[in-house]
This record gives C-alpha cells, sequence and structure tokens, in this order.
C-alpha cells in the first residue's frame, strides 16, 4: 500500500470515524428525540384527547340544553306526567347529537322515562342503574351540571345531566342526555390527536385506531397508570402508548373505562430513517469526495512531490547528479523538504566534485607518486594496487589483483611479508618501514619499503591491509654508494682521509697485537697550485687523478691508499720494514717523476715529496703518525722537494708538532681572548641587485695586527676538537651583531657556517636557540651553511637537526654543493632553503661548458624543489652575467664585495660598521 | 257547654251545605293554597312565589256557566311574556303585543289550540298585536321560537270563576250558588289539582295545598370544563 493510498484510507477513516461519530451521536440525540418527541406528542395527545372530551361534552351540553328547551320537553315536564314525558321523548327521539335521553321527574320507578337509539339504553334497568342514577342524584342535590361517562354494555356514553328548568321559575325535572363513543368518534378523533387511540375496559376494546390490538390488553390492563409511556407491538408495530382512566363521574374513582394514546415508532422514526438513508447516500457521497479529495491532496501535496523526489533519488542513485527538484513554489514542509533536498543535491554535487577532485588527486599521486598503493584482503591477496607499480616492477597493476605477492614474485622470498598479511594468530597488526627484497619479471631485483595499517570492518573483523610501498632500491644503492663515498675521496676514488684514518687505526692495532711494523708515507705533489693556477683545477684534478691512479697501482691489496687533502695522499703498508718503506716511497716519487701528464698537448714535469713514519714506532695514534709523516714531509719539501724523508724523532718532528700544538694554543688563546673575529661577505641577490644577505666568516686576530685566515686554524680545531667552540663563538658573535643593526636594517640577515661536527649535535640546537631568543632575533635572518659533505657523512642526524632548525624558523643552505657527493637525491632528503653552488664550479664558468651544464641542471633542480641558489666565486662580470642568465639568485665573491668587518650595502660601495667589530678587507 | 259548642261547629258547615242546596242563595268560597313542594330537587325548594290560578268549576260540567267574553291584553318585553300564566274563559280573546324591538314568533302545538304567530318588532313605540281566539278549553302553552325563555301557559276554562294568587295569599269566590262546586287550582309549576268544595254562606277560609315539582337552585358554580377534566386524570 503507497502513501496515497494509505492517506486516502487515513483521510476516508478519519471521515468515517467522524461520520460514525456524528451519526452515532445523531442516533442518540434522535432517539432522545424521539422519545421525548413521543413524550411529548402523548402527552399533548392526551391533552387534546381531554380538549375533545371538553369539546364533546360542550356539544352534548349544548345538545342537552336544546333539549332542554325543547316546548315539548318543557310542556311535558310541567305536566308532571311521567307518560306524557315518555311519549313526548318518544316524538323527541332521535335527536341529533344525543344517542341517549332520559328525563327525570323521580328517582323511582316510573319517574323516569328515555329513549336511545339502542333499545337497552331506555329499559327500566339502565335508567334505574346506580350509574345513572347517581349522576342524577348530584343534579339533585344541587350541582348545576352533572357530566360523566358509561359503560353500558359495549357502549360507552358520555353523559351530561341538566336541570329542565321551569320557563318560570323553578327546576321541574332532570334531563340526561348521552352520547356514544364510538368507533366513528375515535377514528375522527385519531385524526385530531394524530395518534392511535384505543377505549377499552379490561379485556373488551370498546373503540381503537390500532388494528388488529388484540382484545388480550394484559400488558395494558396490568399498565400502572403512570405518566410515562410505555412500550408494546402490535403486529409487529413498535408502540410507545400511555394508559389513562375515564373516570364515571368528577371525584369518583370508578373507571368507566381507559383510554390508550399510543404513538406508532413508524411515524416518528420514518422521517429520521429517511433521512439515514438520505445521510447514508450523503455520508457515501462524503466518503467518495473525501477518498478523491485524500488521493487529491495526497497526489498533489504529498505523493506526486514524493514521486519526484523518490526519481530524482533513484536518478541520484543511478549516479545522475544533474538533478534539481522543482514540485513548485512551496513553503510547507515538502517545500522545505526539497529546498533541503536541493541544497543537499548541491552540497552533495559539491562533495560528489570534491570527492571526484580528491578520486582523481588520489589517482594522481598514486599513479604519479614513486610510491605505490596497495591493499590486500585477510587472504593476503591483492585488492587494488596503484598503477605506478607497473612503472615501478614492471608488472601492470591489474596482475596483482586477486593474487598473493608471493603469488606475483613467485621467484622471491616473501615469508616475511606473508606472515605479516596473513598472521598465524589471526591478528593484524600495523608495520612500518619493513623491507622486502623481491625479483620482478622484467625488471629483476627491488627492495620495497613497506608499510600497512589492517583493515577492520564495523565488527572489528580484520578484512586485510591497505598501505604504501616504496621502491627504496636506488636508496639502498644510494645508501651502499653513501657508505663508499663516505670513506672515499670523490675525485679518486680513493679512500678520503676520514677513512684512511679510521682504517689506519684498525691496521696499527693489528700491528701492535701481531707485533709487526708498517710504514705510513705521505706524499705530497710539488707545486700542483701552480698547476691549478696556470693551467686550471681542471688540469691539477687530472694530475691528481693519474698520481691516484699510479698510487693505487703501487699498492698491495693490504695496502691502505687515500687522498687526505688537495695534493696529498697517504699510504700505509703494512708488514713493511722501515728500510723497504723508504725505499717504496722512493720508488713512488721516481714513479710520479716519470709520469708526465699532458696537458694542451706538452707534457708536464711533476713531483712529490715523501714523508715516511714507522708505526707503531713512531707512535700509535693515527692522528699522531699522519702529523709526523707530514713533519716529513715538510721537511722533505724544505730539503728541496722530490725527496723522502723519514720521520726523526729528533728534530723535524719536535719542529712540526710543536707548530701543530702552537696553532692550537694559538687557538685556544684566540678563543679565551676574544681573538676571533668575523667578516661579512655581502651576497647579492642578482634580480632585485639588492645586497641584504652576508656571509659570516672568522679570523683570528693575530700578532701586530694581522688577521689570519681561517684555513691556519680550522684544520687545527677540527684535529683537536676546538671547532665546535669556534662554531658556538662564530654563532654568537654573529647574533649580537645582527641584534646591534639599526631597525632600518632589520631585513638584514646572515649566513653563519656551522662545522660538521656541529650538525646533529643536540647541544648546538640548544645552543642555538637560546641565542636567537636571548638576543630576540627573528630567526628568519639568519641561514645555517653546512657543507654538503659534512651533512651526507651522516646524513640521518644531518637531515633530524636541519628540520629542527628549519622548524625554529632558521634556513638551511648546503656550502660547497657539489663537490661532495654530488647527487641530487640528497636534496630531497635534506631539505635545504638554499644550495651553494661550490666555487669550483663557478671560478672557470665563462670557461668551462661542463660547469655550465652542471650549474644549469642544478639550478633546474633547485627550483624545481623550491630551492634558491648562490653562486661562489663570482669574481668578475662575466662570471656574474653568465650565472644570471643560467638562473641563479644570489652571487658571492670578490666582484659582489670582499669580506669585510663591515656590512657592504652596495656593490663595492657604502659599508655599515657593526658594533662589535671593525675590521679591514680581508 | 264544650259539648254544645262543638256541636254547633261540627255541624254548622252542614247545615249551611243543607241551606245553599235547598234554598240556593248567594253562598261563596274562600281560601289561601300554599304550595307545598313535592319535586325531586332538594335544595332552594323555598316558597315560591309564582302564580296560582284558583277557579270554580261546576261539578260534572252540568251546569252551563254563563261566560262573558274577554280580551286579555299579553305583552311581550325584554323576550318575555307577560303575563306568564293566565287563565281565560272560553271564547276569550288574546291579544299581544310586541313591545320588544326585536321579532318574536309565538306558537303553541296544544292540541286543542294550536297557532302560531308573528309579531313585527316595534319601531315606533307603537306595539305591533296579535290575537288569538281562545275557543276550547285547555291549557296552551305558548312559546316563543325565536326566544327559549318566552313562555306563558294559559288556561281555558269553562268558568268565569277565575283568580290568580300567591302562594298563601287568599282567594274569595263570591255570588255562588250554594251547593258543591269544583275548585281548580293550578299553576305552571305544580300538577293541577281538583278539590271539591260546597259553596256556603259565610264559609271558613280553605287551608289547600298544591304539591310543587318546581324548584331548587343549585350550589355550585363548578366549571363544567375543570370537572371533565378531572374525569380524565
Amino acid at each position: 500500500m503507497n502513501i496515497e493510498q494509505k492517506n486516502t484510507l487515513f483521510v476516508v477513516s478519519l471521515v468515517l470515524i467522524v461520520l460514525v461519530s456524528i451519526s452515532t451521536v445523531a442516533t442518540l440525540l434522535i432517539m432522545e428525540h424521539v422519545r421525548k418527541s413521543m413524550d411529548t406528542d402523548l402527552n399533548r395527545a392526551r391533552e387534546v384527547f381531554v380538549e375533545a372530551q371538553k369539546n364533546r361534552f360542550d356539544n352534548l351540553i349544548t345538545v342537552a340544553r336544546g333539549v332542554r328547551a325543547e316546548p315539548s320537553l318543557i310542556a311535558a315536564t310541567l305536566t308532571g306526567d311521567i307518560t306524557t314525558v315518555r311519549g313526548m321523548l318518544d316524538d323527541l327521539f332521535p335527536r341529533p347529537g344525543a344517542d341517549f335521553i332520559a328525563v327525570y321527574l323521580g328517582t323511582g320507578p316510573g319517574g323516569v322515562a328515555g329513549a336511545g337509539d339502542r333499545p337497552h339504553f331506555s329499559s327500566p334497568q339502565i335508567l334505574n342503574s346506580k350509574l345513572l342514577l347517581t349522576m342524577v342524584d348530584r343534579l339533585i342535590n344541587g350541582e348545576s351540571l352533572v357530566v360523566g361517562n358509561a359503560l353500558i354494555y359495549d357502549a360507552m356514553l358520555q353523559i351530561v345531566v341538566v336541570p329542565i328548568e321551569n320557563p318560570l321559575g323553578g327546576q321541574v325535572g332532570a334531563l340526561l342526555v348521552g352520547r356514544q363513543f364510538n368507533q366513528t368518534d375515535l377514528t375522527a378523533m385519531r385524526h385530531l390527536v394524530q395518534s392511535d387511540i384505543a377505549i377499552f375496559n379490561n379485556s373488551t376494546v370498546l373503540a381503537t385506531s390500532i388494528k388488529k390490538l388484540v382484545p388480550d390488553l394484559v400488558g395494558l390492563n396490568n399498565q400502572t397508570i403512570t405518566k410515562t409511556a410505555m412500550e408494546f407491538s402490535v403486529d409487529s408495530v413498535q408502540y410507545s402508548g400511555r394508559v389513562f382512566p375515564i373516570l364515571s363521574q368528577v371525584s369518583s374513582s370508578h373507571q368507566a373505562a381507559k383510554v390508550l394514546i399510543a404513538a406508532p415508532h413508524n411515524l416518528y422514526w420514518a422521517p429520521y430513517r429517511l433521512l439515514g438513508k438520505n445521510a447514508m447516500y450523503f455520508s457515501a457521497i462524503i466518503l467518495l469526495v473525501a477518498a478523491l479529495f485524500g488521493i487529491s491532496i495526497s497526489r498533489r501535496s504529498l505523493t506526486r512531490p514524493l514521486k519526484i523526489l523518490a526519481k530524482a533519488a533513484r536518478a541520484i542513485a543511478s549516479g545522475d547528479l544533474g538533478q534539481r527538484v522543482n514540485i513548485g513554489n512551496r513553503d510547507d514542509e515538502l517545500g522545505q523538504l526539497t529546498d533541503s533536498f536541493n541544497t543537499m543535491l548541491s552540497a552533495l554535487n559539491d562533495s560528489h566534485a570534491a570527492l571526484e577532485k580528491s578520486r582523481q588527486r588520489f589517482m594522481d599521486f598514486a599513479d604519479s607518486s614513486s610510491d605505490w598503493l596497495w591493499e590486500t584482503d585477510n587472504k593476503g591477496r591483492f585488492t587494488y594496487v596503484s598503477s605506478s607499480v607497473s612503472s615501478t616492477l614492471g608488472v601492470p597493476a591489474k596482475d596483482f589483483i586477486g593474487r598473493t605477492p608471493r603469488e606475483v614474485f613467485a621467484d622471491s622470498r616473501l615469508g616475511e611479508l606473508m606472515g605479516l598479511l596473513r598472521p598465524a594468530d589471526g591478528v593484524l597488526k600495523t608495520f612500518m618501514d619493513i623491507e622486502i627484497w623481491l625479483q620482478a619479471p622484467e625488471t629483476g631485483r627491488h627492495c620495497l619499503r613497506m608499510n600497512g595499517v589492517p583493515i577492520v570492518s564495523h565488527d572489528k573483523a580484520p578484512r586485510g591491509y591497505r598501505g604504501t610501498a616504496r621502491d627504496i632500491t636506488k636508496v639502498k644503492q644510494d645508501e651502499k654508494r653513501m657508505v663508499l663515498l663516505a670513506n672515499q675521496d670523490h675525485l679518486t676514488g680513493i679512500a678520503n682521509r676520514r677513512r684512511f684514518l679510521q682504517d689506519l687505526g684498525h691496521e696499527i692495532n693489528r700491528l701492535e697485537v701481531c707485533e709487526q711494523t708498517g710504514v705510513l708515507i705521505l706524499v705530497d705533489l710539488d707545486h700542483l697550485k701552480l698547476v691549478n693556477d696556470t693551467a686550471g683545477h681542471a688540469a691539477g684534478d687530472q694530475i691528481i687523478v693519474q698520481v691516484a691512479g699510479l698510487l693505487k697501482k703501487a699498492c698491495r691489496e693490504e695496502d691502505l691508499l687515500a687522498r687526505i687533502s688537495g695534493d696529498e695522499f697517504a699510504m700505509a703498508f703494512p708488514n713493511m720494514s722501515e728500510q723497504y718503506g723508504i725505499e717504496k716511497a722512493q720508488q713512488l716519487l721516481e714513479s710520479i717523476n716519470a709520469l708526465k701528464p699532458r696537458l694542451d698537448g706538452k707534457a708536464i714535469n711533476i713531483s712529490a715529496s715523501a714523508g715516511v713514519v714507522t708505526m707503531p714506532k713512531h707512535g700509535n695514534q693515527p692522528v699522531d703518525l699522519m702529523a709526523k709523516a707530514d713533519a716529513a714531509m715538510s721537511s722533505a719539501k724544505k730539503s728541496g722537494r722530490n725527496k723522502v724523508i723519514l720521520f726523526d724523532e729528533s728534530d723535524m718532528s719536535r719542529e712540526r708538532m710543536d707548530n701543530q700544538l702552537t696553532w692550537k694554543n694559538r687557538l685556544i688563546e684566540a678563543l679565551e681572548n676574544d681573538h676571533l673575529v668575523l667578516v661579512y661577505q655581502p651576497i647579492l641577490a642578482i634580480a632585485s641587485n639588492e645586497i641584504s644577505h652576508y656571509e659570516v666568516l672568522v679570523r683570528m686576530r693575530g700578532d701586530k695586527g694581522t688577521y689570519l685566515p681561517p684555513d691556519k686554524f680550522i684544520p687545527t680545531a677540527e684535529q683537536f676538537g676546538l671547532i665546535q667552540r669556534v662554531d658556538r663563538v662564530v654563532l654568537s658573535k654573529a647574533i649580537k651583531s645582527l641584534a646591534s643593526l639599526p631597525v632600518e636594517q632589520s631585513k638584514i640577515s646572515y649566513s653563519i657556517n656551522l662545522s660538521g661536527l656541529s650538525v646533529g649535535d643536540p647541544d648546538m640546537y640548544r645552543y642555538i636557540e637560546d641565542e636567537i631568543t636571548k638576543n630576540n632575533i627573528d630567526p628568519r635572518r639568519i641561514t645555517f651553511e653546512i657543507t654538503e659533505t659534512a651533512a651526507c657523512e651522516q646524513l640521518n642526524s644531518a637531515i633530524e637537526f636541519i628540520e629542527k632548525i628549519r622548524r625554529l624558523g632558521c634556513k638551511i643552505s648546503l656550502d660547497d654543493f657539489g663537490v661532495g657527493f654530488s647527487s641530487f637525491s640528497y636534496l630531497k632528503h635534506l631539505r635545504a632553503d638554499i644550495i651553494k653552488i661550490d666555487g669550483s664550479f663557478i671560478r672557470d664558468i665563462h670557461n668551462n661548458n661542463a660547469d655550465q651544464l652542471f650549474v644549469k641542471a642544478l639550478v633546474d633542480v633547485a627550483q624545481g624543489m623550491g630551492m634558491a641558489t648562490v653562486a661562489e666565486f663570482v669574481e668578475n662580470q662575466q662570471i656574474l652575467e653568465l650565472v644570471t642568465s643560467l638562473g641563479v639568485e644570489y652571487a658571492q665573491g670578490y666582484h659582489i664585495g670582499r669580506p669585510n668587518d663591515k656590512l657592504i650595502l652596495k656593490r663595492n660601495a657604502n659599508t655599515v660598521e657593526p658594533k662589535e667589530a671593525s675590521l679591514a678587507a680581508v | 257547654m264544650w259539648l254544645l259548642k262543638n256541636s254547633v261547629k261540627l255541624l254548622m258547615p252542614l247545615l249551611m251545605a243543607l241551606c245553599w242546596v235547598e234554598t240556593a242563595v248567594p253562598a261563596e268560597i274562600r281560601g289561601s293554597v300554599n304550595f307545598i313542594y313535592n319535586g325531586i330537587f332538594t335544595h332552594g325548594t323555598g316558597t315560591s312565589n309564582q302564580p296560582i290560578a284558583v277557579a270554580v268549576l261546576p261539578v260534572g260540567g252540568k251546569k252551563k256557566l254563563r261566560l262573558k267574553k274577554q280580551v286579555h291584553q299579553v305583552k311581550i318585553t325584554d323576550n318575555r311574556i307577560l303575563p306568564s300564566f293566565l287563565t281565560a274563559q272560553r271564547g276569550d280573546q288574546i291579544v299581544f303585543a310586541n313591545m320588544d324591538p326585536v321579532y318574536h314568533q309565538l306558537f303553541s302545538l296544544s292540541n286543542d289550540t294550536p297557532f302560531e304567530v308573528t309579531l313585527e318588532k316595534t319601531e315606533t313605540g307603537k306595539p305591533k298585536q296579535a290575537s288569538l281566539s281562545l275557543e276550547k278549553p285547555g291549557t296552551v302553552h305558548i312559546f316563543c321560537r325565536i326566544h327559549n325563555k318566552s313562555y306563558a301557559r294559559v288556561d281555558v276554562l269553562e268558568t268565569p270563576y277565575q283568580q290568580i294568587v300567591t302562594s298563601g295569599q287568599p282567594f274569595h269566590f263570591k255570588s255562588l250558588k250554594a251547593g258543591r262546586w269544583m275548585l281548580r287550582l293550578a299553576s305552571p309549576v305544580a300538577e293541577t289539582r281538583l278539590i271539591p268544595v260546597n259553596a256556603v254562606t259565610a264559609p271558613p277560609p280553605l287551608k289547600l295545598e298544591l304539591a310543587s315539582h318546581s324548584g331548587g337552585t343549585p350550589l355550585n358554580n363548578l366549571g363544567v370544563r375543570p370537572a371533565i377534566e378531572r374525569m380524565y386524570q
């Protein structure tokens, strides 16, 4: 049953209930009304009946008086002769209006004469009956007129007794006149009283208007004469009636007869039956109208709008969101519902659009991301895999669906992964960063880093997993390479100083344990700076590479080789005697001499100086041994170069060692006496041609007002663990300098160098935070420069440190980028704000196409990642124009401005002197 | 002495009667008549003031009395016939004079003297008259067809000795031939009584009674309609 039918049924039911209620009430009211009407009518009928009897008596009295006035009667009566009177009566009767006339001259036998339409009326028994004589006696005894009723056999008579007056005075007799109340009279009376009438006495019905009124009137006879109606039935017709007596005389209890006045129910109910019948028809019409009205109203006001809404809802459910419901201008609930529906639809459209956008975004992310998204059921079978998987693993996404990882990659060992996806205990747990190696059919071996979260249903039942997977094969390779690079010289491919010291320590320990001897040889190329200056760094690098290759060939498998600085190589030869070591060194120098690399078609002669120490004879600490070897090598250079000098503890060693210790002491003294001063080298914003940023550099105040460059004391600081103190001093001074700048220079910012040891140091971070807070400096005005090498050597801690510094508000600049690990992938991990391109790519860029390509690529990558680029070593206008054309955003170098203890506000122009220091250009 | 006196009293009438019969000397009859109510009514039946016609008739009708015709004037005024009771001699004439400005239609149903006469209404003060000759002895009841209360009774007698008295009022007939006569007492409210009497000279007055059956007055004025209503309670 639909709403329309329900509403119609409701309306019809409502109307029916109303009609039934009205009918019930009306019926009750009608019943009461009928009862009252019948009572009223019966009472009125009785009153009319009595009134009619009065009129009948009036008529009878008139008749009696007429008879009495008859001269013959008067004359006969005056004779006093009853015989004469009887004769007169015979002539007088019949008399209209009288059925019985009697003249009483006396109340004894012979004193009366009568005449009537029935013989027995004039019989002596009747004339002398007690009933009539009683009435006559009442007249005789003084009443002027006597009326009464008499039942004479089966005739009901109304009697009037009047005196016969002597015209000359007095009364001479009594005249009794009777009139029978017969069926005709009753019929006439029936019309008058408008009710049925019956005259009866005991079991005799004298006259009645009720057909078949049985003589057996037990019910009526026994009916107490009351003023309330009683009900009875005659011939299946229901009556309400009242019975009252007809007394013989006034003040007499004798009943001559009884009168029944009855009202047939049919008479009263007939109009109501007709009314009911019409009401039934009318009700049926009303119900029909109500039904039609209900249908119309329901259809118009409810069903049609609901159907429209339902149709729209179905259309929406089928995906058609272009629906808009219009049910007309209505302000009722359906109108509000429609408005809400349309509003909801608009919101749904917006939501759907947003969802579609979000889905598309998700798909774009999923498809474009190097990570791929996956989802499995509780059996470990893929239910969704983002399409990017195909570009990663070479397997179409559709090939994953319905298959487990083990089925997709049959050649892989995926026990761990399958154990996670289908745990034995059935408890799904979140897993993070698990690394899975698998063998892809087409693309080979891959390492995936997978994250997964359980999917649970509303009833907490496990449904599977969904998560992400990242192909970290490259990362793994990079890590491997990074480890390699961290210990390798990027130019020559041999170990660097760090790795060499590390391996040397191990080797010394082994030699000590094995009580063996080894040789450490330090080789320094002679005059390489001259080559660099004349033939360019590339030429110098080429020579270094060739020398490294030469030295490599000279090493055994167990020997150690490293490039420990620009033109210095260190070599360790375990299980080698001192003497053999010297010879070995000599051979190496000879090999270098014989190398004769060609530059621009010309062979050049190169030489080297070597220092030799024996281990563990000359020490068991790598740094000490390196210092001693360096002292020996320096001694060789001083003695004319191209020589091999064995470390001699008694002379050169002391000098050399003392030199290093001197620098250590000078540095400590400088730290304690505040002899470290800052200089500021301007950095030009190329686009605006403005200078608002400066790199803070440190100088040591020397004797006689000289200032020592950092390469004089920084290595010592790093070697003796003082570099972090230097960093802190520089940091503190720089921040104070920044804080001391006038308000109009509040946009000036500094770049401060941090050493590799400070990067990742939690104490250093707290120190930075405290200094910034203490001096109330906007952290955005400070940029920390971290060398690429320092960051990559301890990548994880560097990443964390960088993140914290960035959260603090400061910026990060990767210094000397390009000479370190040279991998763009690090940019992704390090999240730097600025990339400072190493000067080796800038210094000769106007002559070197490779440098231009590198710088261009680097600038593109940096811009793509939202990083700014700074070119170092911009030493002339040509370089500046070139880096500008390559998209470099900032420039630094002597062409822009030399380091100065004052801030250079414009290129080669004004300077501002910070309050904390005043230092001439260095 | 007492005996003597009583004998005289007892014998005196007898002697006088003998003397009238024998000698035919003028004799007379006198006396009075009182109504005695003999009707059926029991209340209000006091002495009636109705007229009583006293007449002396010859016994057996043998003696024809010489009658001298007379004209009796009867007026009809205020719808009443006055006098309403009178006696007349056979042969007398009654002249009815209508004094009312309305019509009267008098009639009589008497077998001996039936008549009907219409009296024009009097408009100028001069009464309209009609006459009626009473040729036969008997009682004539005169009614008006228009007015029920108009009634008169005329007793036509074969004697000139007629007197109208009221109850208790003496009557006296003189110059009668001594001897037996029939004394007739009549009244509209009583049965006519014939009493044989002797006319003697200086007779003692007769004390006569006449039974009247007319009388009585109603006691109550109970309305008829309420009375009827009470019968149907």
